[in-house]
């Protein structure tokens, strides 16, 4: 087969809109920066094309890439979609919009700091008075933040479109949040593993060098003169649409991730609460917006701010990307007069246009949109671009009157903009190549007295010509884009060049508080998934085996442990009302997937996994890859036979629930991060063991079932062998109670738990010159005596006395220790509540 | 001239102790063209951690105040010593309202200070009704002055005096629909008809003198603080009236602070964490003293 044929196959489906620019060709012929990448696309077959596709695709969704949408109320997490074909740029695209992004974030900068400054531009004419004052997102508290001649924008993106002409058109600005830049991050991380060697051989330019920028760029920013300036990326919280993006470039930046709740402002100082007590942070990278910043200033019980923010950054204790204020430029009133502006402050035209825009504000202007109406996008003046758009001739008769008449009756309120046919490129379908239209991502970080751009951009696909939404979360998929280098890559990274000495770190407190909390509960969870499913693998085993159920005296005690813990319905436990429910060979399948009970298998195995998503930039990533497959994976089988099919179920879960612990313990440094996993694994085992034994021995005291009891133990807890090398064939309950609660060196039992314990108990960070033993400390020390006290032949000879009492005690002090660690480490602030006057109120 | 020394004591007491606080103040009278703050002290118990002043955009005192070592009970109290004049509003005489309307709008640009009350603010929206009902005073040709006089005392006497039918977050709307409310309604609903008809307008708080309460510096409690407005006249300047006592303001009001409204200059504000149930107490003081 000869290339031209291949070529034939694959690219035949494509054809761009004869209306759009053809990124891929100029009608004639591939344009040059396309050529190498189309030759290397046509050297494969299909199948070849298509694995690589699902290749990246499992990539995304083994690293967790989502991008949140919500819809009516509910919130889901839409899968984030890569197409397998970059957008390719050449080095003249790239320079372009490196320039023209670079001018144009000076620009807004220079009005941002005009319009919270001096106001020139308004007090000469160049700006109408009633854009700043009648704009709603005019805050007087952003006022006199930093000093006038400081930058307020240091990150900026701008969406990009190239329209029929070949020219690139600024569709928005983004002075506010500016995301996107992380998912641009993770496209590229993704595409050199589907398509490796390929960005080498074709030489793009690579990402890092920019985020190294960005990250010296903000370190710069700190007041305090430092070695390492503390940085904390400040995320809205695991309930927004960005927090992947939030937690990916935390990870990859080495930057604190917080939430508003992690940080308190003292003595006008921003510190991070953490395990070591306070830790003062020097930069924060904004990811709320700046209306959410300080409840104390701006109102508001928002849960994402920080009482007393801005009064830190006033007094220059604490900078902040971007400056509060700077959202003002990224509403699309600007638009109107940011060429005559550009002239006007930079003595330049705009090196790549906005997209045409007139404020109805101005008669002349409004006389116009009106002339044109039908022909136009018609949006709100004051609110980020992307909200509340309309296009007109999309509108019925009657929307289209009523749009109109809204216009007249306040013109200010609304811009009228032109409409787009946006470029074509090729996108990769499963049966070869079709053509989607692009809206581009630029990013740029202050870099100086410049803007450096990101060289490579988020790509955004929609399948139609129609004006594309610009927000994140708009157009059917993404791609990467890669730029054409002029000169070979380097290899830079984000580690620190090798010819510096940097100081040593070992373990340190400076464990967030929250992320203490969080990895507490997935040692719990974690923990509890385990026993719950060990101890259901032995139920269903005996529900499967050929003995009556009467035959089986140890059923009861197993069913009560299990309903106990809301795994299992509580009337399973009891032989009467058993009766009545549905038989429990069917019932144990369905209980263990049930959603909707917040108890069953089914949901803790959720709950790590939405536990572990929260500390992602805690555990390794294969610990969080293998974590992601137990949730996916833990699906009742096909099987006819649910019994021995959810048998088989619960066997892969065990299996890779130890594979995670497995790697928790081998890989994860033993600092406060391991040690807070470790404790939650062993408060909840020290439960789990105590209600075995409660619900199983201490209840069953009749002889005839203590053999029964004794077999269910060894298989529980998988000690047959040890026992059987201790004691032979002896079927007693005290070797058994010595080997399960009171041997240290057996790490299943009791008393590993409460030894493992108390050493993390004596590790923890505490407050220097705290003198004697803390509350959590002496609890910890009356539990070992306990333990290490016990008689079993005591303990076995009365068990509902002696064995319940000492099982009691235990946990009783178990419970105090959880309480104590919680209240000293884990909790460090309440709800925030507003102080407010009543007003006035003299007659 | 009168000389007053005004005491205004805000008392918060709470349940349980109160752990973190960060607050805001408006409570330091400023200095206008009819008053002059001799003295002025803030005295806070427990000691804030933290206090700065600085000057808000529209040139009001505002303390920062933060406390992180926690309280049970917040006293904090303002002292001012102020001497006051009833403002001159006879020598130069006041423009015809529209010319002072469009005056305003075409030299925008040379007026910010006063063109940023034409415009709507959190609590005071402006709407055509508004300006409806205003403009059987504001006729035409009448000036601002005159019309201002008028205005102020049909709300006086259109809307009933009565702390039970408002809050502090009652809109302006429902202030105006029921005609009931206390002395900061009255200057919101004045406010929106003003700007409504595009005269700048602006809220003042400070305190008044009642006359009915004795001059004795212990009378803590008598008096309350008390807010009006302000309307705009190119000629004129800035002009004062109370609707809740039918009258321009005179020597018998001390201002604290000016804005567009109640929630950008509140006496003081803040955010907290602790403390369970929280009990405000508040007493004012407005005393003429002799020099």
């Amino acid at each position: 087969m000869s290339q031209s044929s291949i070529n034939e196959q694959i690219f035949e489906s494509y054809s761009a809109e004869s209306s759009a620019f053809d990124e891929l060709s100029d009608g004639t012929k591939i344009r040059a920066h396309w050529q190498d990448f189309v030759d290397v696309v046509n050297a494969q077959t299909l199948d070849e094309l298509n694995e690589r596709a699902w290749t990246a695709q499992q990539l995304l969704s083994e690293n967790g890439v989502t991008f949140k949408v919500f819809d009516d109320s509910e919130a889901t997490q839409r899968p984030w979609q890569l197409d397998l074909l970059p957008f390719m740029m050449s080095p003249e695209d790239g320079e372009t919009i490196s320039a023209a992004i670079d001018q144009r974030a000076r620009l807004l900068d220079t009005v941002v700091r005009d319009l919270y400054g001096t106001q020139e531009l308004i007090k000469s004419g160049e700006l109408p008075a009633e854009i700043l004052f009648g704009h709603p997102g005019y805050i007087r508290a952003f006022h006199n933040l930093v000093a006038d001649d400081q930058p307020r924008l240091h990150y900026y993106a701008a969406e990009l479109a190239r329209a029929p002409g070949g020219h690139w058109w600024v569709m928005a600005d983004r002075t506010d949040v500016a995301d996107g830049a992380g998912y641009a991050l993770e496209h590229r991380m993704v595409a050199s593993r589907s398509m490796p060697r390929l960005i080498k051989r074709l030489n793009i330019q690579r990402l890092a060098p920019f985020f190294n920028r960005l990250r010296s760029s903000f370190e710069a920013m700190a007041p305090r003169s430092t070695e390492n300036p503390r940085i904390a990326l400040l995320s809205p919280g695991p309930a927004t649409p960005g927090y992947f993006e939030d937690q990916l470039l935390a990870r990859y930046l080495g930057f604190f991730l917080v939430e508003g709740g992690d940080l308190a402002v003292r003595n006008d100082h921003v510190a991070l609460k953490t395990l070591g007590g306070l830790l003062p942070i020097d930069v924060i990278w904004r990811r709320n917006p700046e209306g959410f910043t300080d409840p104390v200033e701006l109102g508001g019980a928002s849960p994402h701010g920080v009482p007393g923010l801005l009064q830190a950054v006033r007094a220059g204790n604490v900078a902040m990307v971007n400056t509060p204020g700077s959202r003002i430029v990224e509403t699309p009133v600007f638009m109107a007069f940011l060429p005559k502006l550009c002239q006007h402050l930079l003595g330049e035209d705009l090196r790549i246009p906005s997209i045409a825009t007139w404020w109805c504000g101005d008669p002349t202007q409004l006389k116009f949109v009106l002339d044109r109406f039908k022909d136009l996008v018609i949006k709100p003046s004051f609110s980020s671009s992307g909200s509340d758009e309309f296009i007109v001739s999309t509108l019925s008769k009657s929307e289209r009157e009523q749009l109109q008449a809204r216009v007249e009756a306040d013109p200010v309120r609304f811009v009228a903009q032109e409409k787009i046919v946006r470029s074509a490129a090729p996108v990769w379908k499963a049966d070869g190549i079709a053509s989607g239209h692009i809206a581009l991502r630029a990013f740029a970080v202050r870099a100086g007295r410049k803007y450096k751009t990101m060289p490579g951009a988020l790509v955004r696909v929609a399948p139609t010509t129609k004006p594309m939404e610009l927000s994140m979360s708009a157009g059917d998929f993404s791609k990467d884009a890669w730029v054409i280098g002029t000169r070979p890559a380097g290899d830079e990274t984000l580690l620190t060049p090798n010819n510096e000495t940097i100081p040593l770190v070992r373990a340190s407190s400076q464990l967030p508080s929250r992320s203490a909390d969080n990895l507490f509960w997935l040692g719990r969870q974690l923990d509890r998934a385990g026993n719950a499913a060990r101890l259901l693998r032995t139920v269903a085993g005996l529900l499967a085996g050929e003995d009556d159920i009467s035959d089986q005296p140890e059923m009861q005690g197993l069913l009560r442990a299990l309903s106990s813990d809301g795994v299992l319905d509580a009337g399973y436990a009891e032989p009467e009302s058993s009766t009545k429910l549905q038989p429990l060979e069917s019932a144990l399948p369905e209980s263990i997937f049930d959603r909707t009970e917040g108890n069953s298998l089914r949901c803790t195995v959720d709950e790590i996994f939405r536990l572990a998503s929260l500390v992602r930039d805690r555990i390794s990533n294969d610990t969080w890859r293998s974590i992601r497959l137990q949730n996916s994976e833990f699906v009742l089988g096909e099987s006819a036979n649910t019994l021995s099919s959810a048998i088989e179920s619960l066997d892969r879960l065990l299996l890779g629930l130890a594979g995670c612990i497995g790697l928790i313990q081998d890989g994860m440094v033993r600092g406060p991060a391991w040690q807070f996993l470790d404790m939650g694994r062993r408060v909840e085992r020290c439960h789990w063991i105590a209600g075995l034994f409660e619900h199983t021995v201490v209840n069953s005291a009749d002889p005839k079932t203590s053999n029964a009891i004794f077999g269910s133990l060894v298989d529980i807890f998988d000690c047959r062998i040890t026992y059987r090398s201790r004691y032979l064939s002896s079927v007693r309950m005290a070797p058994l109670m010595d080997l399960l609660l009171c041997d240290e060196t057996n790490p299943a039992s009791l008393s590993a738990q409460i030894h493992a314990l108390s050493d993390h108990i004596r590790r923890l960070p505490r407050e220097s010159g705290q003198a004697g033993k803390t509350p959590e400390q002496r609890h910890m020390l009356t539990c070992v005596h306990k333990i290490e006290l016990a008689d079993v032949h005591t303990l076995c000879a009365n068990p509902s006395v002696e064995l319940s009492g000492f099982l009691n005690d235990v946990l009783a002090e178990v419970d105090a220790v959880a309480e104590q660690i919680t209240r000293t480490y884990l909790v460090h602030s309440g709800d925030l509540r507003q102080i407010s006057d009543e007003g006035p109120q003299s007659p | 001239m009168t000389r007053y020394r005004v005491a205004h004591t805000t008392e918060y007491s709470a349940d349980s102790r109160v752990s973190v606080c960060h607050n805001q103040a408006w409570l330091r009278p400023r200095d206008t063209e009819t008053q002059e703050i001799v003295d002025h002290k803030l005295s806070i118990s427990p000691e804030p951690s933290t206090i700065s002043w600085r000057e808000d955009t529209f040139g009001n005192h505002v303390a920062h105040l933060s406390f992180s070592e926690g309280y049970e009970r917040l006293v904090v109290q303002s002292e001012s010593v102020a001497v006051v004049a009833t403002p001159d509003r006879q020598s130069v005489p006041s423009k015809a309202w529209e010319q002072a309307r469009d005056q305003v709008r075409s030299g925008a640009a040379a007026r910010l200070q006063e063109y940023q009350y034409l415009f709507s603010s959190r609590l005071v929206r402006t709407s055509p009704e508004f300006a409806a009902y205003a403009a059987q005073d504001f006729q035409p040709g009448r000036t601002v002055l005159e019309s201002l006089v008028a205005l102020t005392h049909r709300i006086h006497t259109e809307f009933t005096y009565d702390p039970r039918a408002t809050t502090i977050s009652t809109p302006v709307e429902h202030v105006f629909e029921h005609k009931k409310g206390v002395c900061q309604d009255f200057a919101h609903v004045q406010i929106a008809m003003l700007r409504s008809l595009g005269i700048p307008a602006r809220y003042v708080s400070g305190y008044v003198r009642t006359g009915n309460v004795p001059d004795r510096r212990d009378m803590i409690g008598a008096d309350a603080s008390h807010a009006w407005l302000s309307a705009y006249c190119p000629t004129l300047g800035w002009i004062d009236a109370d609707p809740t006592n039918d009258t321009l303001t005179n020597d018998d009001h001390v201002t604290v602070a000016w804005a567009r409204d109640y929630t950008d200059i509140p006496p003081l504000r803040g955010v907290f964490i602790g403390g369970g149930q929280h009990k405000m107490k508040i007493g004012v003081s407005v005393s003429p003293i002799g020099d």
